[in-house]
């Protein structure tokens, strides 16, 4: 196949409008957002218009001790700490708030206390407001205290320093870490360790995984954090936008094995066609 | 089966007494220093090269993303790379995105480029840190001096430093060498600079948690250089010629790891003892 | 209204930003680069100042309701207002000497200090958790003592072999590792965008389910 003529094909029709980079991977990495825009909308239709039966999620035990940990904190009469990472608004801490709505709908229904602990303020004021927006559907409106919703410290040994501050003077029983965590995850862990807390980890920074499977009674790895919705809630729309990022994960090992196996054998037919413009 | 054998006692060892053991194992190499023998890492050698192939007058970026945490590690690279691009005549321009970055930068490379005979503002400059590494990274591809407002850390203006002749955009940079604890860090730049065919020849000088993402960046050709952790900035001193608190450390981490790894074998001794007399006692 | 306002907003900024990635359309990557991306570093700094309030709220009731340890939030009252004073008001505002004295006397060694708590912990984690309880176990307690030795020089002084396998364990098993974490974080990542530009995750709206 001759790749200089196929990018020289290719080139007119997309020059105008589609940026490039100085990979070249600009139409494969748009052909992969399609297929995923695609599958989104295929699985949305499939969940939201018909019965048909989705993929099932395989058990995840982290998620499946959310409910064990709420329920020795209430058992107990000690709180439930909360802390969503350090990022501000990105992903991760999106995932840790879909985490916190159902935490907070649990401690709701049980009376037990829910402390949050946050190290970022934008994240803290949507957190307060969503939590107490669960309180009140819930008909707890009283039971909320806003003095347990906390931003601690932008800094994250800071951060760390009064989240563990509160874990010991507080005792909690059950301690969740979702979200992005850096440096302080293993002193948040040792610091819920020494506690007493059950811990259940969901964070999104591979380079700390390590440190809190060594520390931490659960911990989800890490993309598994992005899946806690779907699995909380089991909802059928969530569950299929997930068969659609599986699908596309699938494609992309696909193509990637079969590189792999190309370069191997000397061709680079699969590099040129994925950096044809 | 009873549980006060040595195999328990050793497999329940008190945290106080790990806690103590380590700050031993970590304090007397610091203290006493034996000077044990470095092994260098192609990665650093090769990252030394890079910049010594430039010539006087390049214009050099440093991205200080440090704070005091990570001091560690980062403090001794940035101030053997001060060293070396002032010996090499290149011009330095520091800015960071880090909260204390810059003034951290300040603090620790003012005094030693000062003592070397560089003139601040012909030598280097401080740009002073910056919310927002997005928007900066940015601008500077099309315009350097309007992404930092035209001022440096002391509020003078960049455009009259004799440092700063012959950089209009970030193209104009020979190389460029980040601090990497995290986040602003090299991938940042990489994103706002590599991707979009800016400036290519970016190095990372990175913490020993980064270590691994960033080697995966260097394998890929991502960064043209690679120095992490306190290994890689004790070597960087040594190359360099400069040996100061990275190497004079690198025996307490030393010890330290030793001392894990007792701690490891004597747990799991204990731990599968512990296994051999419960099996022995059910066989019973 | 409470539920449709924001995913509308939520989905509009969104696709501004995709449109800008993907697109070279001039008025779009103008408004996206110029005014978007300036809105956004303004909003964010707003929010610092929320922050703000509720420490010193959440502190001034403690010490009002005189709750347990409340001695220590006079304390942290009187070194936030000092920060501000000095940092904002003064003088040569974050290049004040004092400013400077407070940020190196304290917070560098109060940071550097919890930050150098990480090798006591992680020294009780390994113990506590490395047990060769399983294979699997038995492979990562290996992989890590090869690791630790290897990447000291006392592992290059006592066998050369230790430095080679480290690099190897580091270099060839774990990349591969962390570059298939780093696809499906990636695609995880945008599935999660995905679900909260269209509006199906709520989670940070407060409009309930």
């Amino acid at each position: 196949m001759d790749i200089a003529a196929l990018r020289v094909a290719v080139k007119p029709f997309f020059e105008g409008w589609l940026k490039t980079d100085s990979n070249q991977m600009s139409l494969a990495s748009f052909i992969i957002f399609i297929c995923f825009a695609s599958l989104v909308l295929r699985y949305w239709y499939i969940a939201v218009r018909t019965n048909q039966p989705l993929p099932k999620l395989r058990r995840i035990a982290g998620l499946d001790a959310m409910d064990e940990s709420i329920g020795r904190a209430t058992e107990m009469g000690r709180p439930v700490v909360y802390n969503a990472g350090i990022s501000g608004f990105s992903a991760p801490t999106y995932a840790a708030l879909a985490v916190l709505n159902y935490v907070a709908r649990q401690t709701a229904r049980f009376d037990t206390r829910l402390i949050g602990c946050f190290a970022s303020a934008q994240v803290m004021v949507v957190a307060q407001a969503a939590i107490q927006t669960v309180y009140m559907e819930q008909g707890k409106a009283d039971a909320f205290r806003p003095d347990d919703i906390r931003f601690l410290s932008g800094d994250q040994f800071g951060f760390a320093s009064g989240c563990v501050g509160i874990m010991q003077r507080e005792r909690a029983a059950a301690h969740h870490m979702f979200g992005s965590l850096a440096a302080e995850a293993l002193i948040l862990a040792e610091g819920g360790a020494a506690a007493g807390a059950i811990q259940i980890s969901g964070q999104t920074n591979n380079l700390q995984q390590p440190f809190l499977i060594a520390s931490c009674d659960y911990t989800l790895m890490v993309e598994e954090v992005y899946v806690a919705s779907a699995y909380l809630s089991q909802d059928r729309l969530r569950i299929g936008m997930l068969s659609a990022q599986d699908i596309v994960k699938a494609i992309i090992v696909v193509v990637i094995f079969i590189g792999a196996i190309a370069t191997t054998a000397g061709s680079t037919i699969v590099q040129d066609l994925l950096k044809v413009y | 089966m009873e549980e006060n054998t040595i195999w328990h006692k050793l497999s329940n060892i008190d945290k106080r007494i790990i806690y103590v053991v380590m700050l031993f194992a970590v304090m007397i190499p610091l203290l006493k220093p034996l000077g044990l023998p470095l092994v260098y890492q192609r990665e650093v050698i090769d990252t030394l090269a890079v910049i010594r192939s430039f010539p006087a007058g390049t214009i050099a970026y440093m991205g200080c993303e440090v704070d005091v945490s990570n001091s560690a590690e980062l403090r001794p690279m940035m101030i053997a790379l001060a060293k070396v691009m002032f010996e090499l005549e290149h011009k330095i321009i520091i800015g960071g995105f880090w909260t204390d970055g810059c003034n951290l930068a300040a603090i620790w490379l003012g005094p030693v480029l000062d003592s070397m005979g560089a003139v601040y503002g012909e030598h280097y400059v401080i740009l002073g840190h910056r919310s927002s590494p997005t928007t900066i990274l940015d601008t500077a591809r099309i315009d350097w001096i309007d992404a930092y407002s035209d001022r440096d850390i002391n509020n003078m203006k960049l455009s009259e430093m004799k440092v700063m002749e012959g950089l209009a955009k970030a193209s104009d940079l020979g190389y460029a060498c980040i601090m990497n604890p995290g986040s602003p860090g090299t991938a940042t730049y990489t994103t706002a600079w590599t991707a979009t065919g800016t400036m290519s020849m970016i190095l990372d000088f990175c913490t020993s948690g980064m270590y691994i993402s960033a080697g995966a960046n260097y394998q890929a050709g991502l960064t043209k250089g690679l120095v992490g952790g306190l290994n890689g900035a004790a070597q960087f001193e040594m190359l360099v010629n400069h040996p100061d608190k990275a190497v004079r450390s690198m025996d307490a981490q030393a010890f330290g790891h030793v001392a894990v790894i007792v701690f490891l074998i004597i747990g799991n001794v204990g731990y599968l003892n512990i296994k051999k007399l419960e099996r022995e006692a059910k066989g019973e | 209204m409470r539920r449709t306002l924001p995913v509308a907003i939520a989905f509009t900024a969104g696709m501004i930003m995709i449109l800008d990635g993907w697109l070279n359309i001039s008025f779009i990557n103008t408004f996206a680069n110029r005014y978007f991306m300036r809105f956004i570093t303004v909003s964010s700094t707003w929010a610092v100042g929320l922050g703000a309030l509720n420490v010193v709220r959440i502190h001034v009731r403690a010490i009002g309701m005189k709750r347990p340890n409340y001695g220590f939030s006079y304390v942290l009252l009187f070194f936030f207002f000092t920060m501000i004073i000095f940092g904002v008001f003064l003088e040569r505002n974050t290049n004040n000497p004092f400013y400077q004295w407070l940020l190196a006397s304290f917070r560098v060694p109060l940071s550097t200090a919890v930050y150098s708590l990480n090798s006591f912990y992680l020294a009780s984690a390994c113990y506590r958790t490395f047990r060769a309880r399983s294979l699997e176990s038995g492979a990562l307690l290996i992989a890590a003592t090869f690791t630790m030795i290897g990447s000291v020089p006392m592992g290059g002084a006592i066998w050369g072999g230790f430095p080679i396998i480290s690099d190897w364990i580091i270099k060839i098993v774990n990349d591969a590792v962390i570059r298939a974490f780093s696809i499906g974080l990636t695609l995880g990542t945008l599935s999660q965008t995905v679900r909260n530009l269209v509006g199906i995750e709520r989670g940070y709206m407060a409009a309930g389910e």
